[in-house]
């Protein structure tokens, strides 16, 4: 019986994180390298025809890879049709996870996320 | 310890009341006479009671590290192993003993699978020693850096599955306890931490076990009609309570209590590290001094909460870089492999054999080298205790309150949101209220350290006990230094095998 465990449960059962829908986001974040400290992360949204998804309210999360950690969060703001900027406070060096959570003017709510690995302490 | 002072003469009851009094005060406390705490505890199914509510909580992190959230900041099993269950770990260990042991799931799927599985071998004697929990435990604390286990929920799960299985698979085939004995590494952390505990299972009164024929804190209570039928089993890590010295080995699973049939087994305060600050020949064990291993535990114990730590601070990433740059390599595992053999090896060596030989050519201490690194390696347990304790402290409360929002978050996924929304900004206590913790617990450890290597240094001489002490209390020193430095670095929280 333990010996079949492993079938049940391998990583292909899961859900992948993040699920392609039709919303894509590019995202950068400056300056690099990544210290720990205020950065800015500017993502693009757009939609299965490559056009930019305007008039989305955006909550941009950080999360540690550890847990235990505080979570640091951000408001996006719209420079530009399609075009956002978040900043966000890096409260420690380590790898990080950044969460998108994306509120569709047409009210659908969509869930990204990015991995910024290897933030350096100050 | 002895009895009350029985009153013999009825014109000294004054007297007698006076040296009652003084005789009860004497007493140490025994946990067992508390209420409810107490009856609790006696209730012959007691352990079990405390074990299912672990092993629901276990089966629960199983499922949710497999199948919940893959970031691991958001899921049960990761939030509740490396933040929770380390920390309160630790901390029952601080404040009373070996809790865990006590009420540890294993032992009850264990217990379950015996009902129907009967061991057919005795564990080898050559193995009857703590080498393989040793290396157990540097695989553990190593695959914790390489892989990064606290950020992988799946992982977790699996290592939780890992042990179920390893304990299914020795218990079911080797008799007695052998894997909390010869294989748990968890089991030797809390055996090797918990001889810092305020609390030990002890005899009340040895008067009373001198009169005992039937020994049944070892040999378990025996029908009396059919002595090979056991009603109650005795200790099954070979802990004789007349000879049981401290806490070493044992799990606290309060069997011996169960079988005593003259009510005569507490769970007696002593003073912290009290065990280690003499080397009687202790039953199951043996004497301290002589147990080599047992002294790599301490030291593996010791010098792995430095790596351990280290492994969460910026400076590692500096070290490691350098490695690299100047062996011409690019293998994580090679680079963290060399800092682990410096760390946990060559570092422990290198001190501990120069103390030893200050130890013998300046106090005149005439056991070899070897001898005298062994009898002191005990003395850095409790400081490598506070290291862990320093260290798991910080995450379990900076982290206090973040099972609040997973448990919210798990509860609302099987489509049952009576908890409401997850609160994600409940994070724990402030890092202005954790930090003056940690480096109390720096400080005790440090006196506990110089305490336990200055009572063994009286020993060893009685002409220089400062010149035997004075290389063991400088190491001491240096190591606090180390600790302290260590928890003033930036936090540096990377999987290492993902991290360039």
């Amino acid at each position: 019986m333990l010996a079949a465990l492993p079938l049940l449960f391998t990583p292909g059962c899961r859900k992948p994180a993040n699920d392609q829908g039709d919303i894509s986001i590019e995202e950068s974040i400056a300056p690099q390298p990544v210290r720990a400290g205020t950065e800015t992360i500017t993502f693009r949204l757009t939609n299965r025809s490559h056009q930019p998804v305007a008039g989305a309210r955006v909550q941009v999360e950080g999360d540690m890879s550890h847990p235990g950690m505080a979570p640091v969060f951000a408001g996006a703001r719209e420079i530009a049709p399609g075009d956002y900027r978040a900043p966000l406070n890096f409260s420690m060096g380590g790898d990080w996870v950044i969460l998108f959570h994306i509120n569709l003017s047409d009210g659908r709510k969509v869930e990204r996320q990015m991995d910024v690995k290897g933030v350096e302490s100050n | 310890m002895t009895g009350p002072p029985a009153a013999h003469s009825p014109d000294t009851e004054l007297e007698h009341l006076i040296e009652e009094e003084e005789f009860l005060e004497a007493q140490p406390f025994d946990l067992l006479t508390v209420p409810v705490i107490g009856p609790l505890l006696r209730w012959r199914h007691s352990r079990t009671f405390l074990q299912v509510p672990l092993f629901v909580v276990s089966i629960v992190m199983i499922f949710e590290g497999l199948l919940g959230p893959t970031l691991s900041p958001k899921n049960l099993a990761t939030v509740l192993t490396w933040v929770h269950f380390r920390g309160a770990l630790v901390l029952a260990i601080l404040c009373a003993g070996n809790l865990f042991c006590l009420s540890c799931p294993f032992m009850l799927a264990r217990n379950f699978m015996r009902k129907w599985i009967h061991p057919r071998f005795t564990w080898p004697r050559r193995l009857r020693n703590k080498w393989i929990p040793i290396g157990l435990f540097v695989a553990v604390l190593f695959c914790y850096e390489l892989f990064g286990l606290w950020s992988s929920p799946w992982l977790t799960a699996w290592v939780i599955v890992g042990y179920f299985a390893a304990v299914l698979i020795v218990d079911g085939l080797f008799a007695h306890a052998t894997f909390c004995k010869y294989v748990c590494p968890i089991g030797q952390f809390n055996f090797i931490a918990s001889t810092a505990s305020p609390l030990e299972v002890s005899v009340r009164d040895h008067e009373v076990c001198d009169g005992c024929r039937t020994k049944d804190c070892i040999r378990g209570r025996r029908e009396l009609s059919s002595p090979l039928v056991i009603l109650q089993r005795g200790c099954e890590l070979a802990l004789f309570q007349p000879a049981k010295v401290g806490n070493m080995d044992c799990t606290f699973c309060l069997d011996c209590v169960h079988a005593c049939p003259h009510d005569n087994v507490g769970i007696l305060s002593r003073l912290p590290g009290e065990e280690l600050m003499s080397d009687p020949n202790r039953s199951g064990i043996g004497r301290f001094s002589r147990r080599n291993d047992i002294a790599a535990l301490a030291l593996v114990f010791c010098f792995g909460a430095l790596m351990n730590a280290f492994g969460m601070v910026s400076p590692i990433y500096i070290v490691e870089s350098w490695l690299k740059r100047t062996l011409q390599f690019q293998s994580q595992a090679t680079a963290l492999g060399i800092l682990f053999a410096a760390v946990i090896v060559v570092e422990p060596a290198l001190l501990l054999g120069l103390a030893a030989w200050i130890t013998h050519a300046w106090a005149g201490v005439k056991n070899g080298w070897l001898a005298i690194a062994v009898r002191y390696a005990y003395a850095l347990s409790p400081l490598g205790f506070a290291m862990w304790l320093a260290h798991y402290g910080y995450h379990f409360f900076t982290g206090l309150y973040t099972i609040i929002p997973v448990t919210q978050n798990a509860v609302a996924r099987i489509g049952w949101p009576i908890l409401g929304d997850p609160q994600w900004t409940l994070v724990g206590l402030p890092k202005t209220v954790v930090e003056p913790l940690e480096f109390g617990f720096l400080l005790l450890g440090l006196a506990g350290s110089i305490l336990v290597a200055w009572r063994l240094a009286q020993e060893d001489s009685e002409k220089h006990p400062v010149r035997a002490f004075v290389p063991w209390g400088v190491m001491c020193a240096i190591l606090f230094f180390c600790c302290v430095w260590l928890m003033t670095q930036p936090m540096d929280m990377r999987a290492t095998m993902g991290a360039g």
